[in-house]
């Protein structure tokens, strides 16, 4: 009777609901010695620097050596115009394709992993083109849905835009674009998804009415991007003819790159960064929220967009100082704003290294609602390509074996990333100074910078986060 | 829909069979959906955690989900009406929630709602789903369907609350594991309730709380806590959630080695995590409450294999298509429950449309007994109309050799409380 009363009392408060934070790969992350694995990783990326630092320039420089494939010359297949040709032709058929998905998207299923849209935006789209473009070189000028018909019809442009302003345009494009993906209640729903898309498409649309097709490479922040990772790229093509070099080898003999560069650069980076920063129980802890009892983006809206903006910003100044600084004390004389934006070029290999180890563990459970869309895209219940009952898993994250794996291929593209973007530092500051001791001194800074960033990286792959 | 679909092939091509077997006309579920087989479907509108914290719940949810209605379709449906499932995102957000049952009723003309486990959705969704009056059937154990916190158009039919089964544990706990008890919680809201409620009800039962050890929620390194675990501790009831929780069991293990005291806990620390993992060999011999034992038990019944079967998870609680892909088991099977009840409300209040919810949630609460069946595979259970909770077994398992081996089943009266609510006397 006693326990009938006491359970009266206990009725008569508000019972608690389950608490059901699910236990994630970041559970058994916690189990691996990591404490010992960032130490590590760093000391690859210092060992890099230091034989950055104790090798002769032209060893650096010799790095970033291209070459050209002889006896292949594109154009002897095929003609300049007609490669224009096919370029329009395959962008017309691209802009097509968008625009059935966008249609998916506001009459397919509504659930954002069913729907062909929401996964080929989020999951195929944005996740691969970076990979492919700085690897195969600028896919993107093919597949761009805007530009067969710039070409057609906006191919003059009525305004002329300044280099310096082409990147004003693509930051503020990159920051919306971020504060949609990270903060916005639900850049997944399939209706608001195709909504955006086509907002977006027509916005530019109706810029290249005024700026013409270059509005698109000056100002479409995707093709900006896309346009900037392709100058990475490990294969090219110039003037019909092949060739092939380490990441960043195109850039050789570089001394100048529009200076605001360094804005559309750090905002990408933040955003790279952010995404990931912001699941972590350090960021709950300064934004005052227990990450136990996360009640989910809308919760969270003014803290997450501030923490984007405010980080874009540090970014932005850190960086700019690195660079400052390590021009500051040589004894060339070199004015900075012809600098910075050629050098903000080195945050590129950094920003894609944090893309690949953030959304890795998302791609490899989207891809696989991807292939299921496949055989049914129009959600009738058909199985176009035969595969029968499938289920989706992600065991991968329950077993130590294959979190180990997924964990060591994280760090090493963090890792990776970093140090190519130290090697691309240094060459670039050989292409405009002139001596090994200026080269040297500019480095410093930014070497700092290198590893810092690099254990930013690894901790956020190591860390307590939310889901 | 994309299920639906497929199963109207399929009764098309059983419709084609029956012409050869007249006797599967016999069956009564057929006869049903062969006479209103141009029917409209009923939709229910699916608010599932596809993205956000709650989502490796929400792929679960779904499965089970589309299992069920696939079952339910081949039996024909819903008063000869095929079931289609509208489903929704909801982020895991109150608000989305919110706007996920706008949807259902406004744009795609759900006859109902249901589905949602996280509770913060529940609570931020159920006031919405009175002003639209759309019956919002939740599948998320929370307390606050019982408490009286919501509404009439807000019901748990499909599974237990936690409040019955937090007070469900003491007294076994107390008979067969130890009498001296010492709690470790995460130091909020949901770790006080358990220290607060399960002390109360234990001490109640004449068992002793030797200690509370409440660790702070970004905690992600123990060893510092265990000092202050009573060295008279027969037992540890520990209720750690969070990423940090392997980590938990793994210092715990290290600290105590084979000299531990019992350890009992609730599996949703442990919920879809494979228990053969490095480190979790420490709770080999512990106990923990399972909504719905993950493993296959030697009593297992027809309608747990059934169940299993038609949802494709394996004896040992994982997907029949990858051994390792480890189900949300303890919790899942309330959307199966759920769906079945829909059905069953649907067709005792006659329900044509829209129109029709009142009788439909009239038809729920006046339900009591709902038998161990096909329908109900975790366990008989009784309906409370009043409260609109239902009540049912709890399952108490122990660790043994890598597998939860099923300990002790409480009674339905182990699980009951005085009514706190009468929505009954709400008006629609």
């Amino acid at each position: 009777m006693r326990f009938r009363f006491l359970l009266f009392l206990i009725s008569s408060v508000i019972f608690p609901a389950k608490c059901f934070a699910h236990v994630s790969e970041r559970a058994l992350i916690l189990l691996l010695p990591t404490e010992f694995y960032i130490p590590a990783g760093i000391s690859v990326l210092i060992l890099t620097i230091l034989i950055a630092y104790l090798t002769p320039a032209s060893f650096i420089s010799s790095l970033f050596n291209y070459y050209q494939i002889k006896n292949f010359n594109f154009f002897s297949i095929i003609s300049d115009r007609s490669f224009e040709k096919i370029k329009i032709i395959t962008s017309l058929f691209s802009f097509l394709f968008l625009m059935a998905l966008v249609y998916l998207g506001f009459s397919g299923s509504r659930d954002p992993l069913a729907n062909p849209l929401t996964l080929f935006i989020w999951s195929v789209w944005f996740l691969l083109m970076p990979v492919i473009q700085i690897t195969v070189g600028n896919l993107w000028a093919f597949l761009n849905p805007w530009y067969g018909i710039g070409r057609l019809f906006f191919n003059k442009p009525k305004v002329k835009i300044n280099d310096n302003f082409s990147f004003v345009f693509s930051s503020a494009g990159f920051l919306l674009f971020s504060l949609f993906m990270l903060v916005y209640i639900a850049p997944d729903d399939p209706d608001i998804l195709a909504f955006v898309v086509l907002l977006y498409f027509t916005l530019n649309l109706f810029l290249m009415v005024f700026f013409g097709v270059e509005w698109l490479t000056k100002g479409e922040c995707f093709t900006s991007f896309y346009t900037l990772l392709s100058k990475l790229s490990l294969i090219w093509f110039k003037d019909g003819t092949l060739f092939v070099g380490f990441f960043g080898s195109q850039l050789k003999n570089y001394k100048f790159y529009p200076p605001l560069s360094v804005l559309f650069l750090s905002i990408i980076l933040a955003t790279l960064s952010f995404d990931g920063l912001n699941e972590t129980f350090f960021w709950f802890q300064i934004i005052n929220v227990n990450p136990l009892e996360f009640y989910g983006r809308s919760s969270v809206i003014t803290e997450n967009s501030l923490g984007l903006i405010f980080f874009a910003i540090m970014l932005f100044i850190i960086f700019n100082l690195t660079i400052f600084l390590g021009h500051a004390f040589i004894k060339e004389k070199i004015i900075f704003r012809d600098i910075i934006g050629i050098n903000s070029i080195a945050l590129l290999p950094i920003a894609l290294a944090y893309h690949i180890a953030h959304y890795l563990t998302s791609f490899l459970v989207d891809i696989q609602y991807f292939y299921k869309v496949l055989s049914d895209p129009l959600n009738l219940g058909v199985d176009l390509i035969n595969i029968g009952e499938f289920n989706v898993t992600t065991s991968f994250f329950n077993t130590i074996e294959t979190v180990k794996l997924i964990w060591f291929i994280q760090a090493s593209a963090i890792v990776i990333g970093h140090v190519i973007a130290v090697l691309l530092a240094h060459s670039i500051s050989e292409n405009y100074l002139k001596t090994k001791s200026s080269v040297l001194i500019s480095q410093l800074p930014i070497s700092i910078f290198m590893v810092a960033y690099t254990f930013l990286g690894l901790w956020i792959l190591s860390t307590p986060t939310v889901g | 829909m994309k299920k639906n679909f497929k199963n109207n092939i399929t009764r098309r091509k059983l419709m084609k069979g029956v012409a050869a077997a007249g006797s599967i006309a016999a069956m009564p579920g057929f006869v049903r959906y062969s006479q209103a087989a141009s029917s409209s479907p009923i939709k229910i509108g699916f608010q599932v955690h596809r993205t956000g914290i709650g989502a490796a719940y929400g792929r679960w949810y779904d499965r089970t989900t589309q299992a069920a209605v696939k079952i339910l379709n081949d039996a024909g449906g819903v008063n000869g009406r095929p079931i289609e499932i509208v489903a929704e995102d909801d982020g895991t957000d109150p608000k989305r929630g919110a706007e996920a049952l706008e949807k259902f009723a406004n744009q795609h003309n759900c006859d109902v709602a249901f589905g949602t486990l996280f509770s913060h959705v529940v609570i931020g969704s159920a006031p919405r789903a009175g002003e639209l009056k759309l019956p919002y059937f939740v599948v998320s154990e929370g307390h606050h369907v019982a408490s009286g916190m919501l509404n009439r158009y807000t019901l748990q039919p499909g599974i237990t609350d936690v409040k019955s089964q937090v007070q469900a544990m003491a007294p076994f706990v107390k008979e067969n594991v130890g009498k001296k008890v010492t709690m470790i919680y995460p130091d909020f809201a949901f770790g006080h309730d358990h220290r607060d409620y399960f002390s109360a009800a234990f001490e109640a039962q004449g068992g002793e709380i030797v200690g509370k050890v409440p660790i702070p929620p970004t905690e992600s390194s123990f060893s510092k806590y265990f000092p202050k675990i009573p060295r008279d501790t027969e037992v540890i009831y520990h209720v750690m959630v969070g990423p940090a929780v392997l980590t938990f069991v793994k210092e715990l293990g290290e600290f105590y080695g084979s000299k531990s005291p019992k350890l009992f806990g609730f599996i949703d620390s442990l919920e879809a995590v494979d228990l053969n993992t490095p480190g979790l060999e420490f709770l080999d011999g512990s106990y923990f409450w399972e909504g719905n034992p993950r493993y296959a038990q030697a009593n297992q019944t027809e309608h747990d294999k059934f169940y299993r079967n038609a949802v494709g998870v394996d004896a040992n609680g994982a997907s029949v298509s990858d051994p390792k892909d480890v189900s949300t088991y303890a919790h899942m099977f309330g959307c199966w429950e759920t769906l079945h009840i829909i059905k069953k409300g649907m067709e005792e209040s006659g329900y044509a449309g829209p129109g029709d919810r009142a009788k439909l949630i009239e038809a729920v609460e006046s339900m009591s007994n709902m038998p161990l069946s096909q329908a109900h595979p975790q366990g008989a259970k009784i309906f409370n109309g009043k409260t609109h909770q239902t009540f049912g077994h709890q399952y108490i398992t122990k660790m043994t050799n890598g597998k939860l081996v099923l300990a002790h089943t409480t009674s339905i009266e182990d699980t009951f409380y005085p009514d706190e609510v009468d929505y009954t006397k709400q008006s629609f």
